[in-house]
């Protein structure tokens, strides 16, 4: 007998307790804010820049790029098109991982916001991407303002109901540990720190 | 009367400063939890859904392990059944030696911890780093983690500081965290770049999807994942749930209930390998089924590793992690010792609690704990020992009003005696830690008799003055 028909065979002989599934869950009704993400976003050791105009979208990402010094910043690919004119450098999405652990700053596009906990939700189809997303030394998030959901089950259901379960990321915040006696320390081994720039005039 | 447990615990902190470095590191954990959930408005309805929803799974898991094992192949994953530890080593084993593999980045998994997998890997002359700041230092140090979460807890930065000193050439007589986290990210960054493949636990896994998710604060175990072609996922059975729509409940929890975070830093779903990579995971038993089987106990399943319990229980805030001398400690590795081990220690462990019922109260997927852990009392296989011997002539006495008066004067006659340290005390190990309060002179049936006398004549006096009035 394998070990699977082994297993799959105990568990079937286990004495069954079938309890019915609770089905969906039901939120407690609030409407999303950027001041509630900027807060969850704060607390989970990131930095929050808007609402801003689209118009206005280069000169921030320029200015929360030399804010944190000087390094080779690079741009998600997918965003570049959508900055107009500017010394942007497009991600290489063939660059191997030594090449990617250089990246000062990077740039990418966040596609659904959470404020109860800051995250930010990033599909990471494209290897080189999932990879300088955490060997970059800062990370830039973009987020359309209009893509928050209160909470994580906004978050999911907004998420899932466009994108194939597919790779994906909800970043938090910075990479942290506190696993020297509870003190905290940002950038563990993914970016030190991490900024969302909202897009877009929703906000309460 | 002394367990393994409290022997053990003199080693595993052996002074009273480790102790209080301990206790107070713990109770600060749970003091953040406190907090962080004191903020979610539906918390209850968050705990009971997310209990149904594991009640409902492991009543029907293995129809669920059968579709996670469909949609995970579909997706690209190898999927690999292992019936006990030994088995997981050699499938995790035979996948690197047939990749010529032999440096492996690996980030925190209870259940490799369980299996013994490094050891074995490294007998077999494959490296494996661990990832996790925590691992690292107590795979430096060449211990088990003591907590579940925050795996050197026990360490202190000194400790710390001249371990680093020793294995990875940091500066002498340094231990600021954040120099020694730095000295950390430099030396793992380089073997995560040279890693052939990456090891990874899992926290959930999606039946629906047949999607892996991991968390993580450190981001290390995206490294592990997204940098080697190679990615192997080792998981217990138990770790299904239905669908993706099932997984917030739980991710608002965990991090709450483990550190008091919103959410980890990094919440990763992966469904299929990467493009020109390989996806393996490893569904492991050892044990489970046999646990599932058990109708008192299988509540345990539900575990999602926060930690919670750990860090409200006044037994293992004071013997620390490694006194349990398992992988998981505190109460639900009280509860799982017994089932998971046979033998005589682990069923000594269920008797290191104070049945407070703070665990219970605490776990975020509302596990009967203590509950779990007296059922696990009446099964314990000592039968002429000494803790059932004491509990039956416990019961006797009780149950006999003039035999319990006169144990009870016996008792106070012995009370000088016994309040003091002398070899042969049965109370010596109570003495340790504490003194007896002192005596109080009469027994209580005598007090509340001479208390009511009072209190009648009291009643009649007044009821004589006020007939004068
Ligand atoms: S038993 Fe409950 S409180 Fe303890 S680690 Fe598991 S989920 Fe957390």
């Amino acid at each position: 007998m394998s070990d699977r028909a082994r297993i799959l065979d105990s568990i079937r002989r286990a004495p069954a307790a079938r309890l019915a599934h609770p089905g969906s869950y039901e939120s407690p009704a609030v409407s999303p804010s950027w001041a509630a993400f900027a807060a969850g976003l704060r607390a989970a050791g990131g930095e929050s820049h808007g609402p801003i105009a689209r118009a206005v979208l280069s000169e921030t990402i320029a200015s929360v790029c030399r804010s944190r010094g000087d390094g080779p910043v690079r741009i998600d690919p997918a965003l570049v098109s959508e900055l107009g004119p500017g010394e942007w450098v497009p991600l290489d999405l063939e660059a191997a991982p030594e090449a990617l652990a250089d990246i000062h700053v990077l740039v990418s596009r966040g596609c659904v916001g959470v404020a109860e906990n800051g995250a930010v939700a990033v599909p990471i189809v494209e290897p080189a991407l999932a990879r300088a997303l955490f060997l970059c030394q800062h990370l830039v998030l973009v987020l359309e303002v209009e893509r928050l959901e209160a909470d994580l089950h906004g978050g999911f259901a907004r998420f899932w109901s466009t994108e194939p379960a597919g790779r994906t990321v909800w970043i938090s915040g910075p990479s942290k540990t506190a696993d020297i006696e509870q003190t905290l320390v940002l950038g563990a081994h993914g970016p030190r720190t991490l900024a969302v720039i909202g897009v877009g005039d929703r906000d309460a | 009367m002394s367990l393994p447990l409290d022997r053990a615990a003199r080693v595993a902190l052996p002074t009273t400063e480790s102790v209080q470095h301990h206790e107070t590191a713990v109770a600060d954990l749970r003091r953040r939890r406190d907090d962080a959930l004191a903020r979610v408005p539906d918390l209850q309805a968050l705990r009971e859904h997310a209990a149904a929803i594991k009640g409902h799974t492991l009543g029907d898991l293995g129809t669920y392990l059968e579709r996670f094992e469909e949609q995970a192949r579909a997706a690209g994953a190898v999927v690999h059944w292992a019936d006990d530890a030994p088995a997981h080593n050699r499938i995790v084993h035979d996948l690197l030696a047939e990749r010529g593999v032999h440096r492996v980045a690996k980030s925190k998994s209870m259940l490799t911890e369980e299996c013994g997998l490094n050891p074995y890997l490294e007998a077999r002359g494959i490296e494996v780093v661990d990832t996790d700041l925590g691992e690292r230092i107590v795979q430096l140090e060449g211990e088990a983690p003591s907590h579940i979460v925050i795996p050197a807890i026990h360490r202190r930065r000194q400790e710390i500081g001249a371990l680093f000193h020793r294995t990875v050439g940091s500066p002498e007589g340094e231990h600021d965290p954040v120099v020694l986290t730095e000295i950390a990210r430099q030396d793992l960054r380089r073997r995560f770049l040279s890693a052939e493949a990456g090891i990874t636990g899992v926290n959930f896994a999606i039946a629906e999807t047949g999607s892996l998710v991991v968390c993580t604060n450190e981001g290390n175990a995206d490294l592990g994942m997204h940098l080697p072609s190679i990615h192997i996922a080792c998981m217990g059975i138990e770790k299904l749930l239905p669908r993706l729509e099932d997984l917030p409940a739980f991710l608002r929890l965990l991090a709450r209930s483990a550190t008091g975070q919103a959410i980890t830093a990094y919440t990763t779903v992966v469904t299929g390998p990467r493009p020109g990579g390989e996806l393996h995971i490893v569904l492991v038993d050892n044990g489970r089924s046999r646990l599932l089987a058990d109708p008192e106990q299988r509540g345990a399943l539900a575990c999602i590793r926060c930690g919670a319990c750990l860090n409200t229980c006044p037994v293992y805030r004071r013997t620390g992690g490694h006194a349990y001398n398992q992988t998981v400690p505190g109460p639900i590795g009280a509860v799982l010792a017994p089932a998971f081990r046979s033998d005589r220690e682990a069923s000594t462990l269920p008797f290191a609690s104070t049945l407070c019922g703070s665990c219970s109260a605490v776990c975020p997927v509302g596990i009967d704990l203590h509950g779990q852990l007296l059922a696990w009392r009446a099964r314990a296989p000592f039968g002429g020992g000494r803790i059932r011997w004491v509990a039956r002539l416990g019961a006797e006495v009780l149950a006999r009003p003039r035999l319990y008066r006169l144990v009870g004067g016996l008792a106070r006659l012995a009370w000088p005696l016994l309040s003091r340290r002398w070899p042969g005390n049965p109370a010596n190990a109570w003495l340790e830690g504490r003194e007896l309060p002192p005596h109080p002179g009469a027994s209580f049936r005598s007090r509340f008799r001479l208390w009511s006398q009072g209190s009648r004549s009291r009643e009649g006096s007044r009821s004589r003055g006020g007939s004068g009035e």
